[in-house]
């Protein structure tokens, strides 16, 4: 597992949380550029966080289109979201503190 | 745009993917930008703009050459490249020739507009303390000239300059009877030397 997760891939991994998501789900979702979104989802995928799957060629012919790739968490990546969430949110709290001792 | 620009780009920035990757790559690009422009097509909101999605192409297809490089494998290029050089003598004297050819050119050229354009006349005594004036117009954002009037009293409310100097470029006829020509010159006012330190 990757010593800390940065904001961007934690966001990624957020957006495929609830399941399966192909590449513009999660731009659209994040709000990322996909110029950002794509190498992310490569050292993610290298990092064993995530897994990718192409969707059934079946299933993309009835629908008329190319098929796409799909990506979901693994059990290393739902770690790593937990863990990291945990961290940003200390984080944030610590932020808030100092910022409400630095008004007084 | 149509989608066949969408794909041009993608199938250019394949090129850059190492070759065991490229195809599965393309057909995940094509797929997205498909996807997105059925889906604008269907009117739905909040959907990035299809040719800035599509441009993400190229970064990534930059990541996917550049994400396995170590100072190993880059060493490794250069002592396998030195190898090859080696084993076509002619192939590299060739490209060599070339290659000084090419930089010497380019130095060449480079001193050449370097002096000329981006640096004043080395008679000139103090070029960072110089400033050219000149009027432009909204309609018209060309830079245009002064008339007599106005530079005289562009000299007498200047208060921040040394001196204030005019110039304006003619065509002058030099020789006499049958050797005459016609050069290029400027008509410049009286302190235009001295305030230039000629």
């Amino acid at each position: 597992m990757p010593r800390s997760l940065g904001i961007t891939s934690l966001q990624i991994l957020g957006a495929i949380r609830d399941g399966n998501a192909y590449g513009l789900e999660i731009v659209t979702r994040t709000g990322l550029p996909s110029g950002t979104v794509y190498p992310t989802l490569g050292r993610l995928k290298k990092s064993g966080l995530i897994k990718p799957s192409w969707e059934d060629q079946r299933t993309a012919e009835r629908e008329g289109r190319p098929r796409r790739r799909y990506y979901e968490l693994s059990a290393e990546g739902s770690h790593a979201l937990a863990d990291g969430a945990a961290h940003m949110a200390d984080v944030a709290a610590n932020l808030g503190a100092g910022l409400v001792g630095d008004a007084r | 745009m149509t989608r066949r620009p969408t794909h041009f780009l993608i199938r250019l920035a394949a090129w850059l993917v190492p070759g065991d990757l490229r195809q599965e790559w393309r057909e995940e690009w094509i797929a997205e930008v498909d996807a997105l422009e059925a889906a604008r097509a269907e009117g739905a909101s909040a959907l990035p703009r299809l040719n800035e999605f599509a441009m993400g192409a190229l970064p990534h297809a930059v990541w996917m050459r550049t994400e396995g490089w170590t100072m190993d494998s880059v060493l490794q290029d250069v002592r396998y490249s030195f190898r090859v050089l080696r084993l076509n003598p002619g192939f590299t004297l060739v490209a060599a020739l070339t290659l000084a050819l090419g930089i010497g050119a380019n130095a060449s050229i480079f001193s050449l507009v370097d002096g000329l354009l981006f640096r004043a006349p080395a008679q000139i005594e103090q070029p960072e303390r110089l400033v050219q004036i000149a009027r432009s117009y909204e309609s018209a954002p060309r830079w245009d000239n002064f008339s007599w009037p106005a530079v005289r009293t562009i000299r007498e409310e200047a208060q921040a300059l040394s001196g204030v100097a005019a110039y304006s470029g003619r065509a002058f006829v030099l020789g006499r009877g049958a050797e005459i020509e016609s050069v290029l010159g400027e008509y410049v006012s009286g302190e235009f030397f001295s305030l230039l330190g000629v």
